[in-house]
Order: C-alpha cells, then structure tokens, then sequence
C-alpha cells in the first residue's frame, strides 16, 4: 500500500516532466575497438562510423579506444576509454527528474511479499538443484571488476561532459549493482563531486563523507581522501 | 422430602424462566390490580355477641385501580397513570332495634413515574422497579342509618392532593403479559381522618404492546463490494463486503456479532464475531462472507441478496435483520484490476498438476542445459506451444463491460486464449512447479488497451546473471524478502506459438522500452504484481 502510494506521487511528478522523449544518436567518429549491442540481442557488433543508435542499444570501448556522438540537438558527447554507457542514459535530465528517478529505484527495491516458504511438489528439487552448467559459467571476479570499472568510466564521461544528474543516477544505479564491490571510494567521490556541481552541498558533503569507510591503503585512496575532506571543508 | 423438591422446583422454575426471558418490557400496556390498603383507616374486623342480638362488622381496606403505563422515548422510565377505588364497610346491627351501616372509599387519580432499575442490565423476567406519583384523592362516606323511628341517610365528601412512592416487580413470562406485585406509601391528609396515609399492597396483571426496547440500533447497512467476482471467491473471506453501523442503546456495554449470508452461494452464514461496544458507542462492523461451489459455477451475471442479521448480546440475545442487494457476475468475469487477475491462477488445480506433470516427464528439464528454473519454465512453454495453443485477440470491451478471463484448464480444452488468458495459463503451471511469478501490466498512455505479460523467478542470484545472459537488458533484477538480488525472466505469453526463446527476447524487449526507456516503471503505468 506504502509502495503503491509512492508510485502515484511519483508519477505525478514524473508526467509534468515529459520523461519518454525518444533520443537517438549518431556516431561521427571513433578510434580503437569500439563496440555496440542492439537492444536485447547476446552478441555485440564492430560500430563504425554513421552508425545510428536508438535508446535501447548499448556502446562499448575498449582500452585505447574513443567514439564521439553526435546528438539529436545538434552536440557531441565524446565516449573515453574502456567505457560502457546505455545511450538511453545520455537523455537530458533534469534536476527534479534526478530525485524522482533515485526515489523511485529505491521504492521499486521494497520486496512485494515474503518469499514462499517450501516448494509445492516433490519433484522439483532437481529443477533448483545445482546446475549442471556449474559455476564456471558464473561472472568471475575479473569479469565482474572490469564491468565495474566501464560503468564507473560511463559515469565519468557523463559527468565531465555536464550531464551532472545523469552521472548522479548512473552512479547509484553501479553501487545498486555491485553493493558488495571494494571500490575504495571512488564511487562515492565521483558522487560527490556531481552533487557538488549541482549545488547540491548537503549532498555532496554525505559523498564525500561516506567515502572514508571505504578507503583502501593505497596512494590513490590517500589522495581521494585528502581530496574528500577538502571538499568537506568548502562546502561547509 | 416434600419441602426440598418444592425448592427444587421453584429453582427450576426460576431459571426455566430465565432462559426463556421475554427481556426488556414492551412500551406500553394496561393492567387491574387489586389491593389491600391501610389507608381507609380501620383494621378489618368482625364481631357477633354472645347472645345473638348485636353483631359488628368492619371490612377494610380492600380496592382495585386500573392503570395505564407508556414507555418515556428508549429509557428505562415510563408514565403511569392510575384510577382506582380503597373502600370500606362498617355496620352495626342491633337485632330488632336499628342497624347502621357506613360505606367510605378513597378514589385515587395519579399520575406518576415508574423506574424499571435491571431491565437494561439484565432481560430478567423479574423487572423489579420503583414509582412515584401525584394527583388528587377523593374521599367520600355514606351512612344508612335504619331505626324505629326511620331511614335515615347521610354523605360526605372531599378532595385532597396527595402522592405516593414505592416499588414491586413485574414478572413477564411472555412478552406481551406480566404479573405485578407492588407495594406503595400514600402521603395524604384527609382532615376526617386521624392516620390518612398508609401503605397499600397489591397483586395485578397486565397486558402490552409496542416495540420493545432495543438495545442497540443499525443506524446504516454499507455495501462496499456490490459486485462479487466468482474467481475472487477466497478474497471476499477476509474482505469486508459490506459494513454494518451498530449503535449501543444498553446503557451498557454489549457484544454484537453480524452473520452474513448470501442466498443461493453461501454454503453457510459467516460471523463477524462478538464485538465489544461500550454504552453509547456506535461502530462500523465489518461483514465477510463464505462462498460455496455453486458461486464459482455462476454462468451469467446476476442479482443476488446478501442477509445481515445482527446479534446483540446483553444478558440474552438479541436479534435484527437487514438485506442488501448485490451483484453476482459469471464465472469468467474479471473487473480489469491487475491485482485481482491472481485470482485466475489455479496451481493447485489437479488439471493442471497433471498436465505440469506430463510436460516435465515428455521431456525432462534436468536434461536441458538452461540454468536454474529456466529449464523448467522452457519445457512447459514449448509444451504449450506444441499443442497448438494460439494467441487470440481479445474482442474490443467497453471500459465498463467485465473482461473475460479464462481458467488454465478453459484455454487448454479451447486452444486458444488472448494475453489475459495465457499469462494466467502459464503462471498458473509455473506455480505449480514452485516457481514464483508476477504479472507485467503496460497501461500505455500512447495506446487505447493494456497489455499483459509474464515474469517468472530464475531461481538465479543476480552474480550468476552470466549463466543466463550476457546482456542485462534481458532479465530484471529484483530484491528478494531475504534482501538478495535475484534474476527475474520476463516472458511474452502472447508468442506461445514461437517459442521460449523468441517470447523471453520480446518479453525482454517490452520490459526495456516501455519500462526503462519509456521510464514506465517510474511513471507508474508499467506496473509488476506478485503473484500470491
């Protein structure tokens, strides 16, 4: 009932805003491997230049790779290194629209009913047994790391670029996605920072703050901190 | 011996009376007493002399009053009025000489108030109450005086305001009759008379009429669900179909209790329970009710009358009863609330296990190489599709006409079903394997009609996504109550006849447009329902 009652409010904030306005994309120019995944298909494909890209489709780069987009408006949006990014994530949004779309990820995470205590027949034990594909189709670390890191560069590039509040729901959106990820604060750094320039100091400051439980013992931990605490301090 | 079984009787009595308690006293009623009264003033007496030539007599005190008593609005007070006569005779006789004799009486015109004190508390059989009144008392004598000489007669009379109190207790055996014993002070001062007031005793019978006293009142009947869906038959157990507002009229706290039934599909009355109410409190009671076979058989829309009879607990019961019309549709009809459509899924039917059953045995999911229960949900879908199950169009419905819904066994026997009908076909076989399942619904704002499709559990945690998919896009990532990250398979029922694969790339497809991209999801028009 809590949840359905958010919902409405939120799409009562949500229908002033005109969300579904389509985009679409075009790619001028690339250099280094870079790739694209239409919609829902497996498998990706070699972009070239050209190519158009609607807003279900994904864009790839590898390690010493860059593309550039031309937008429907008429701007460019320019894609670094091992970077991935949804070109639905490259829709201007606005501020307000920001804090509907954080709310409603986080009403849409509340469980919906309690989890069915026992199976209703016996013969399906076999059926959510072990598969039988085992565990070595299972995403490894490595894998999952290096995900990690094209979506944080995703994130990176929409935040150097001014798409502030896109970087902001494509920040939450990694840290819903890998919770338990080490990631020594970088998230929340680059939160912070996007906060920051939205002027959004109360914010910013709980980023910035929250990067101290998560520092690892390294020189760029040690940095991000320094870094953290000056930005505390500025925006106090 | 004889004295214990009389008191053994009369306890029987007593409490065979009890049970059978008439409760509390109509509103209005007539009744004669007859009485004994000091009032008059001498004792009554008798005397003849020893040698048979003078006799004295005196009769005393003896009377009848006639009284009427009306009940004041819901109280325990009534009005009573009385008109009676206390006489008295006294003659003297002297046996060839003269006789006397003097007749007085006291006439009586009250009016008065009389206090039932337990027939609130208690619907005794035994009312006791106390009275009071005013009102004039009229006096008069005659005497006839026989002599030698000559007949003489005399009289007198006066009028004097007086009053009375006292109390005594009706016995009702039925509720329309009661037996009264009173017994009452007269405060009057007849100047004639040395010791005017006095007590008068009396034994009466009365006859009544009207309403007798609630104890509570329905002071309204709410239908809250006037249209009963067959399918949602379970639902209507713990889902208040109609409110009933009772209002404590005891003076006392009571207990109520709403029994509800519908005729023709209740396969017995429902209680509400006994509900307190404290005096003077007015409360809405919530009715349910139980359905039998025969609503789940209904094969047309039609009107049907739910009873409400209302109990009232006070020492005895109570009882009153209502009606209300309701609206019974057909079996299939469905009011297009997403939430609802659960309903229609029939996982424990035995059709269904069995045609689970045979799905899985043709050809076993433990040989498939999917993970998790993809290789379950796979197997049954291409079963489906095997059997030439074919996705139908549902015909254009008016927003205020019933959608019909088919049961899994209904689009099994027909073949066919539109997307309504085989997202409730397959939910209710993956429920039956223990796979959980919600319903996907798109209310489009760019499109006239919604659109129904399928999620299933993988049974997948969100770090074995690879097992499944290398592209997100194609699953959904849900929280489990356990707050695990769990790997959900949207599925478009409608492609049955093109397989698993192609459904769950379209069911995938829809997912991302309308309710990533589109941000349906956040703007709330592409909703998921969890299939309880």
């Amino acid at each position: 009932m809590v949840k359905r009652s958010l919902l409405a409010f939120l799409t009562l904030l949500l229908v002033t805003e005109n969300l579904s306005a389509k985009i679409a994309v075009k790619i001028i120019s690339l250099a280094g491997e870079v790739k694209i995944r239409r919609g829902v298909e497996e498998n990706w494909q070699r972009a070239g230049a050209g190519m158009a890209l609607e807003e279900i489709d994904t864009i790839l780069t590898g390690e010493a790779a860059t593309v550039t987009l031309e937008m429907q408006d008429g701007g460019t949006f320019r894609l670094g290194r091992f970077a991935i990014l949804d070109i639905a994530d490259l829709r201007k949004i606005s501020e307000r629209e920001m804090f509907v779309l954080l709310m409603s990820q986080k009403v849409n995470q509340i469980p919906d009913r309690p989890e069915k205590a026992t199976l209703r027949v016996g013969n399906v034990s076999a059926i959510h047994g072990e598969s039988k594909a085992g565990t070595a189709r299972n995403q490894s670390g490595r894998e999952e790391s290096q995900n990690w890191k094209q979506e944080t560069n995703g994130a990176q590039a929409l935040y150097e670029q001014g798409y502030y509040p896109n970087a902001v729901v494509k920040l939450h959106k990694v840290l819903a996605k890998y919770p338990a990820r080490e990631d020594c604060g970088e998230v929340h750094f680059n939160l912070g920072k996007a906060f920051e320039a939205l002027k959004k100091n109360g914010q910013a400051s709980d980023a910035y703050k929250s990067v101290f439980e998560r520092l690892c013992d390294n020189d760029a931990s040690k940095q991000r901190a320094d870094e953290a605490r000056e930005a505390i301090a500025r925006l106090k | 011996m004889k004295r214990r079984l009389k008191i053994t009787l009369l306890l029987f009595t007593a409490l065979l009376s009890n049970l059978f308690a008439q409760g509390v006293s109509r509103s209005s009623g007539i009744g004669l007493r007859a009485s004994y009264s000091s009032i008059a003033g001498s004792p009554t007496r008798f005397n003849i002399s020893d040698g048979g030539t003078s006799s004295v007599y005196d009769f005393s005190g003896l009377g009848s009053s006639l009284y009427f008593f009306s009940r004041v609005q819901q109280s325990n007070w009534f009005f009573e009025f009385s008109l009676g006569a206390v006489a008295r005779v006294h003659g003297e006789e002297k046996i060839g000489m003269e006789d006397h004799v003097k007749v007085s009486a006291v006439i009586p015109f009250l009016l008065g108030l009389r206090y039932d004190v337990l027939s609130n508390r208690h619907a005794n059989t035994f009312q006791p109450y106390i009275a009071g009144g005013v009102g004039p008392y009229w006096s008069t004598a005659f005497n006839v005086r026989n002599q030698v000489t000559g007949e003489t007669v005399s009289g007198e009379a006066e009028l004097r305001a007086g009053g009375y109190a006292g109390g005594g207790v009706n016995f009702v055996p039925l509720s329309w009759i009661a037996l009264n014993l009173d017994l009452r002070y007269h405060f009057v001062d007849f100047q004639r008379q040395r010791e005017p007031s006095g007590f008068e005793f009396a034994l009466g019978l009365s006859f009544m009429w009207g309403k007798k006293r609630e104890i509570f009142q329905i002071k309204e009947t709410k239908v809250v669900v006037r249209d009963i869906y067959p399918a949602y038959y379970q639902f209507y157990n713990t889902y208040p179909i109609a409110l009933v507002t009772v209002k404590n009229l005891a003076g006392r706290p009571i207990e109520v209790n709403v029994r509800s039934h519908v005729k023709g599909y209740s396969v017995r009355p429902k209680d509400s329970g006994f509900i307190k109410l404290n005096r003077n409190e007015t409360r809405d009671i919530p009715v349910t009710a139980i359905f039998g076979p025969k609503l789940r058989e209904a094969s047309r829309r039609t009107p049907a009358v739910i009873d409400l009879e209302v109990e009232a607990r006070a020492g005895s019961t109570h009882r009153k009863e209502v009606s209300a019309e309701i609206m019974v549709h057909n079996r299939n009809a469905w009011n297009g609330e997403i939430d609802k459509l659960g309903f229609f899924v029939t996982p424990d039917d035995e059709k269904v296990l069995q045609l689970r059953r045979k799905f899985l045995r043709e050809k076993k999911p433990e040989d498939s190489t999917a993970a998790g229960n993809l290789a379950a949900a796979e197997t049954i879908f291409a079963a489906l599709g095997k059997m030439g199950l074919q996705y139908q169009r549902d015909p254009n419905i008016p927003f205020y006409r019933d959608d019909r819904v088919q049961f899994a066994t209904e689009t099994i026997a027909l073949r066919h079903g539109d997307c309504d009908d085989l997202v409730v076909l397959y939910a209710s076989l993956l429920e039956s394997t223990g796979i959980n399942t919600a319903f996907v619904e798109v209310k489009d704002p760019q499109k006239e009609s919604a659109h129904l499709y399928l999620l299933f559990d993988s049974g997948l945690l969100a770090s074995e996504s690879s097992m499944i998919s290398s592209n997100e896009k194609r699953f959904i990532i849900r929280e489990n109550t356990r707050g695990q990250s769990v790997i959900w398979i949207p599925v478009e029922t409608t492609l049955v006849a093109r397989g698993f694969e192609e459904a769950w790339k379209t069911g995938a497809l829809e997912y991302l447009q309308d309710g990533v991209v589109r941000q349906g999801l956040a703007e709330n028009w592409v909703k998921i329902i969890d299939i309880e």
